[in-house]
């Protein structure tokens, strides 16, 4: 057969392997979800969210197991963001080329992609052991050192992608630095940190191995941060591996609300980040 | 009827000279360095009052560089530095004594590509104003109007001035980034090549702008359009490899320039 | 050419071009009235006045030369802008050479100071002269106003002057065979009345060059050259039938 055909079958190979490839990734994640939306659906009703974890036998919802993870995670957001956001700025505005910059920019990849059972570990360590009970506190704070990590990057990024002829111009009207930082580079970078931080939420919704160590669960409601609370992946994790049907439901309607959330936490930063683009 | 045609055509030769004006800025054996590289070389340059100087020259002269020391914006970069002196009314700017806002103050810069803040197009211009002086609704409006109408822009913006700059065009927000820049009431105005990202029509507006610019600040601008430089200018350098090859008067340096360089370099025989 | 261009000083620089050339046009036109009145009634100091004054002429026309220039190299005019600017370069040029020929007359006047000619004769060059530096005068009116109909009838009017030309020329040879001993002074009138008559030339140009800047093109039909003394075989007028 000619060259031209026998480039033109190669090309029609790899591109069959290509699709292949693909669909067979979509599939497995496409079981998922569809186990995930087939069991999790039908057990979707209003009690869900207006009563609490039963006891075996009695019927309930998951109302005090939403409230621990908001709860827990909006203390995270709280503690992490701040911090991550400094820090990132630190990165990008006074230390971006130096020797410094550069080690705190390893050390923080390497908390990215820190086991989060470690950090479970570590903060049952520090906390836990010291308080002498698990508590939400310690539950906020493991899950803190995950957001922490990912806001610190991203903030550094998206100040890195400002133009720096926005810097130069703002300060060559005479402004000091932090001030131009504080108005002009965090408003150029906003949507883009903010994107950082609803992607870093996403994460935490489904962290269950740091919560097992330091928040454990709560069959009640409660208010006080020192003691354990209710959250959803525990819940899940616990629901799942017992004997009863109900709470077997009531598992896959929690891990079915969960994935519906990280999917808009998703779908909204996405949406941030092309009104970002189309600005440009 | 001789008489008084004589008289008249006596008067159409350029007779009268312009005399020179004074020195705004002075530089003394200016150099500067990118880390170790020497990218100034002792340059000598005198900017005039109320004039447009040009500095012209192929790519990585210097001619940038040196636009850039006139308000130490390269300060923010730690591996970059500058030695010599640069005296604006007689004092130093480059000393540590003289405070680098201050500075900035008064001698403002617009860059090669737009970039107008994200925020409203009032807000640019009000911006920097704010830093500075606490000023009432009425006096801000007022003075965000005057720089507007510095910038030539204020008749198309004046209905929309709480819209978001960004959604100006390419020379609009070019022009609203010289009335930023004036909105200060510096006494300098570099000009980083203001119009190479810009359409003919706006590059036009812009240079028509300078022109009315000229009679109340001091303007440096950098272009490697020749023809701009010839037509926007009063005093003209032309710079190669860091150094000041030849400085003069903008006619002078285009119709008989003294050094074969710059001949060459004019005519398009190299750079 | 209604609107402005955007940037003034272009405007300034092709309306200072413009004035300009009006007032070397104006100075040329005078030099060649006095240059006619010196020949005509023997008057030396208005003659040496005239040649010494064609310095300011050349000097105009290096400046005027150079400030167009200047316009092309700077703006680089296009269209329009361009014809006009090429138009002010051969006007320019033009102006210089009326200049040159009036100084040549000047001279030509000095040469013949003192002698007395028939009066007859004198009036035809009056004549000449009166029609020359009105086509002259016209031309650069219509260049200042950019009006290409007025420069068409300008262009038409050398005629008259060829016309007037060839008589002139065919009076002074027969004089000359007529009165030998006064040949030298009939040979400067004669170089005299072919000055006087480029001088017609040269203006008429100037009204073809502001037709080009008011149209933008050259005038279709080609002039008529009614100036027939390059061809004259005999002074007299050819025998009919």
């Amino acid at each position: 057969m000619s060259s031209w055909t026998r480039r033109q079958l190669k090309d029609y190979v790899a591109k069959a392997l290509a699709i292949a490839a693909t669909l067979f990734g979509l599939f497995w994640l496409a079981w998922i979800l569809w186990t995930t939306v087939s069991n999790g659906l039908p057990a979707l009703k209003w009690e869900l969210f207006t009563q609490m974890t039963p006891p075996p036998g009695q019927d309930g919802g998951l109302l005090n197991a939403f409230a621990g993870s908001i709860i827990m995670s909006g203390l995270a957001v709280l503690i992490a963001t701040p911090i991550g956001i400094a820090a990132g700025t630190y990165l990008a505005e006074y230390a971006r080329h130096t020797k410094l910059g550069a080690t705190i920019r390893f050390v923080n990849d390497i908390l990215l992609s820190a086991p989060s059972i470690v950090i479970g570990l570590f903060v049952y360590e520090l906390m836990v052991r010291q308080m002498g009970h698990f508590s939400a506190l310690a539950g906020a704070v493991a899950l803190s050192f995950i957001v922490l990590p990912v806001v610190v990057r991203t903030t550094d990024e998206m100040l890195q992608l400002v133009p720096s002829t926005m810097r130069e111009a703002a300060l060559a009207l005479g402004i000091p630095q932090w001030k131009v930082i504080r108005q002009v580079l965090y408003r150029a970078a906003l949507s883009g940190i903010i994107t950082g931080v609803l992607l870093a939420i996403a994460r935490i919704s489904g962290e269950t191995a740091p919560l097992l160590f330091t928040a454990l669960n709560n069959q009640y409601w409660t208010n006080d941060l020192t003691q354990p609370m209710a959250n959803v992946p525990v819940v899940i994790f616990q629901y799942a591996l017992s004997p009863y049907e109900f709470w077997h439901s009531l598992a896959w309607a929690g891990a079915f609300v969960v994935t519906i959330l990280v999917l808009v936490l998703g779908l909204i930063s996405r949406g941030l980040l092309l009104s970002r683009k189309s600005h440009d | 009827m001789t008489e008084t045609t004589s008289a008249r055509v006596s008067a159409l030769r350029p007779a009268f000279q312009q005399p020179t004006p004074p020195a705004k800025i002075e530089t003394r054996n200016l150099n500067f360095f990118y880390g170790n590289s020497h990218a100034v070389k002792g340059v000598n340059l005198t900017l005039r009052e109320k004039r447009v100087t040009a500095l012209i020259g192929p790519s990585g002269c210097g001619k940038s560089t040196l636009l850039r020391i006139f308000n130490r914006i390269y300060a923010v970069y730690p591996k970059q530095r500058a030695e010599g002196e640069v005296l604006l009314d007689g004092k130093n700017i480059l000393s540590k004594d003289y405070s680098i806002n201050r500075l900035r103050t008064k001698v403002g810069m617009v860059f090669q590509k737009p970039v107008p803040f994200p925020m409203s197009i009032y807000d640019n211009v009000a911006y920097a104003i704010r830093h500075y002086e606490n000023l009432s609704r009425a006096d801000m409006d007022q003075r965000v109007e005057e720089a507007l109408r510095a910038g030539a822009i204020w008749d198309e913006v004046k209905d929309k001035l709480k819209q978001s700059a960004l959604g100006l065009s390419g020379g609009q927000q070019q022009r609203l980034c010289i009335a930023r820049a004036v909105a200060l009431k510096p006494e300098v105005l570099l000009l980083d090549e203001p119009t190479s990202a810009l359409d003919p029509l706006s590059t036009a507006k812009i240079e028509q702008l300078v022109d009315e610019l000229k009679s109340r600040y001091t303007l440096l601008i950098v272009t490697h359009n020749m023809q701009q430089a010839a037509r926007v200018s009063d005093f003209t350098g032309f710079m190669f490899l860091g150094e000041l090859i030849e400085y003069g008067t903008t006619d002078d340096l285009f119709t008989k320039p003294t050094k074969k360089q710059t001949e060459d370099y004019v005519t398009g025989r190299f750079g | 050419m209604n609107t402005p261009h955007i940037v003034k000083a272009f405007d300034l620089e092709l309306t200072t071009l413009k004035t300009n050339i009006g007032a070397m046009g104006a100075f040329a036109g005078s030099q060649f009235t006095d240059a006619v009145q010196a020949l005509l009634h023997g008057d030396l100091v208005l003659a040496r006045r005239v040649i010494e004054q064609d310095q300011q002429v050349d000097a105009l026309r290096r400046d005027l030369s150079t400030s167009a220039a200047m316009v092309i190299a700077k703006r680089q005019p296009l269209a329009g802008d361009l014809d006009e600017v090429l138009a002010d370069f051969r006007i320019v040029e033009d102006l210089e050479r009326i200049g040159d020929l009036a100084k040549n007359i000047a001279k030509r006047a000095i040469a013949i100071a003192g002698t007395q000619f028939p009066e007859d004769l004198v009036q035809g060059l009056e004549q000449l002269s009166e029609l020359a530096s009105q086509q002259l005068s016209n031309a650069l009116k219509t260049f200042l106003a950019r009006d290409a109909e007025q420069a068409m009838v300008v262009r038409q009017q050398d005629e008259a002057i060829d016309e007037l030309h060839t008589v002139v020329f065919r009076d002074l040879v027969s004089r000359m065979g007529a009165d030998p001993s006064q040949v030298i002074g009939f040979v400067h009138l004669l170089f005299c009345a072919k000055n006087i008559e480029r001088i017609g030339d040269h203006a008429t140009h100037i009204a073809e060059a502001a037709y080009v800047t008011a149209t933008g093109h050259r005038p279709e039909a080609e002039r008529r050259r009614l100036d027939q003394s390059s061809s004259l075989k005999s002074a007299q007028p050819e025998q009919e039938g």
